[in-house]
């Protein structure tokens, strides 16, 4: 049995081990901030922490416990929140300076209370790329988060401080958000599970600076985990398809170009152990993926003008020029792009006729370098950014769920993931496949431990 | 579409929207919108197969 306290340990290991009492909420928090203190400064994953809070939380818990009260499922489970999710008592910088010195929310963003009433502790927020926009977590106010299985790579974007928490084992469970892709992306170049839910299941009441597509969701390191989280993160009344998901198909087209071999194969493996045969065609993939980056651009500077017109200097440069680019962009670009998107939803829920959950790649190559800004994919060079986001960027408008699971790699290579695609409301069938592929022995998110996170633990 | 002209219209565009646009970085601006013209020609040359959802008022 895991030890609950342990980096290893699940959050539904976690929260069964603090309701039996085998240990206590203290215990583990404790043991969650230790490794903080001591993998942190390699990895840059959390930017604040809400420690003396988490405390105060995890004695509660203790006490609630031994006054023989019942405990929520993620009893004693510690989180961290993507720091464009408010957080009580931290001010939420959306990883900007232009917010960095702003007065502390006053209060918890709902999807924060919802998690902290199911028994979860909040320990605090992780890094991104400035208000989301990027791929690689590489921020000029925090600095860049380090991928834990190659501290010399990226983890992914924007949410790329969650997946190294995770990876690194910091923490088990970790809310981020996912517009293009910010959720799947650092989840497949971390190895970790990260679902971007049918938008509309989790309240974005709380979210700062996030676009109209962007979405809260959660990540985690089992299958088993993100399915808990998500029951408590979601509005009661949404509504979930019944059943299991039988039609299983792969997509081909789009999906098979241009991906390394790390990425094919990661799709073959979970394909194979899924038995798989069906290739289907996931509808105008290349126009999707346009039209979604064009509604997204649009968006992203609304609110904003006011610090482009007088505070230019104080934006990330990584971020600056492209904010002032999307801001200016025809809003004809923008209506034809929701007009496509419209049509293109329509045919993605024809295609789901035929298919209960779909299989693509997640990235098209493993985590590049930092600061690279050009990868090589499939012999080719691209830009980093818009490239890790190929195969994200084009469900990110259809208003369905998608899950990266991470495929186990083979010995010395890095992580890669790959995504399940379902309908709306089709989440606990995302879950249900990857609980299938990590029983098979396909699907695991290992904690790694490069040699200098190496703590003992 | 294809003559897109990216400097003329950053400077247009930012005098309608009061929005300057730094001499220094007129270049990158230019850059970046001329990367989104790029994925704007294929959706603007779009028209939906049938009638359909695509002609709704949009959300």
């Amino acid at each position: 049995m895991t030890d609950p306290a342990s980096d290893r340990a699940t959050a539904v290991e976690i929260a069964a081990a603090v309701r039996d009492g085998t240990v206590t909420a203290r215990v583990v928090l404790e043991a969650a901030l230790a490794r903080i203190a001591a993998r942190n400064p390699s990895l840059n994953a959390f930017t604040a922490l809400t420690a003396a809070r988490a405390r105060e939380n995890a004695v509660r818990i203790d006490r609630a416990r031994a006054a023989g009260a019942k405990l929520g499922p993620l009893a004693g489970v510690p989180f961290g929140v993507k720091a464009m999710v408010d957080v009580a008592g931290l001010t939420t910088t959306a990883g900007s300076a232009l917010l960095a010195h702003g007065p502390a929310a006053t209060h918890d963003a709902t999807v924060v209370r919802k998690l902290e009433e199911a028994g979860a502790i909040c320990v605090g927020a992780l890094n991104m790329d400035e208000f989301g926009l990027g791929g690689t977590t590489e921020n000029a106010l925090y600095g860049s988060t380090r991928n834990p299985h190659d501290l010399s790579r990226t983890a992914g974007g924007s949410s790329g401080g969650c997946a190294a928490a995770l990876a690194g084992g910091l923490v088990p469970i970790a809310v981020g958000s996912d517009a293009l892709g910010s959720i799947r992306l650092p989840a497949s170049l971390c190895g970790v599970y990260g679902l971007r839910p049918t938008p509309g299941t989790i309240s974005r009441e709380g979210l700062v600076g996030g676009g109209g597509i962007s979405t809260l969701g959660p990540m985690a390191r089992s299958a088993g985990d993100i399915g808990v989280c998500y029951e408590v993160m979601r509005e009661p009344a949404v509504a979930k398809l019944q059943g299991s998901a039988q039609r299983l198909a792969v997509a081909g087209g789009y999906f098979r170009e241009r991906l390394d071999p790390d990425a094919a194969q990661a799709v073959e493996r979970a394909a194979r152990a899924l038995a798989i045969e069906q290739v289907i065609e996931f509808p105008e993939a290349r126009l999707a993926r346009a039209a979604t980056m064009l509604v997204n651009t649009s968006e992203t500077p609304v609110g904003k003008l006011d610090a482009l017109r007088t505070r230019l200097s104080d934006f990330d440069p990584a971020t600056r020029d492209r904010l002032l680019a999307h801001a200016l962009m025809p809003v004809q670009w923008y209506l034809h792009a929701q007009r496509f998107r419209r049509w293109h939803i329509a045919q993605v829920l024809r295609m789901f006729e035929r298919v209960d959950v779909l299989l693509l790649p997640a990235t098209p190559c493993t985590a590049p370098l930092l600061g690279a800004a050009t990868i090589t994919v499939d012999g080719v060079a691209q830009p980093t950014g818009p490239t890790l986001g190929w195969f994200t960027q084009p469900l990110a408008g259809t208003d369905c769920p998608a899950l990266t699971v991470p495929i186990i790699a083979s010995a010395g290579r890095l992580p890669m993931g790959v995504q399940l695609f379902a309908p709306p409301g089709g989440e606990g069938w995302l879950v249900e496949i990857a609980a299938r592929l990590e029983a098979a022995g396909v699907a695991a998110a290992p904690v790694v431990q490069p040699a200098s996170l190496n703590d003992g633990r | 579409m294809t003559d897109f002209d990216q400097y003329a219209y950053v400077d247009a565009a930012s005098a309608a929207l009061a929005l300057p646009i730094p001499l220094e970085r007129r270049e990158a601006v230019a850059a970046n919108l001329a990367r989104l013209h790029a994925l704007a020609v294929d959706v603007l040359a779009w028209q939906p197969p049938t009638e359909d959802a695509a002609d709704q008022p949009p959300r």
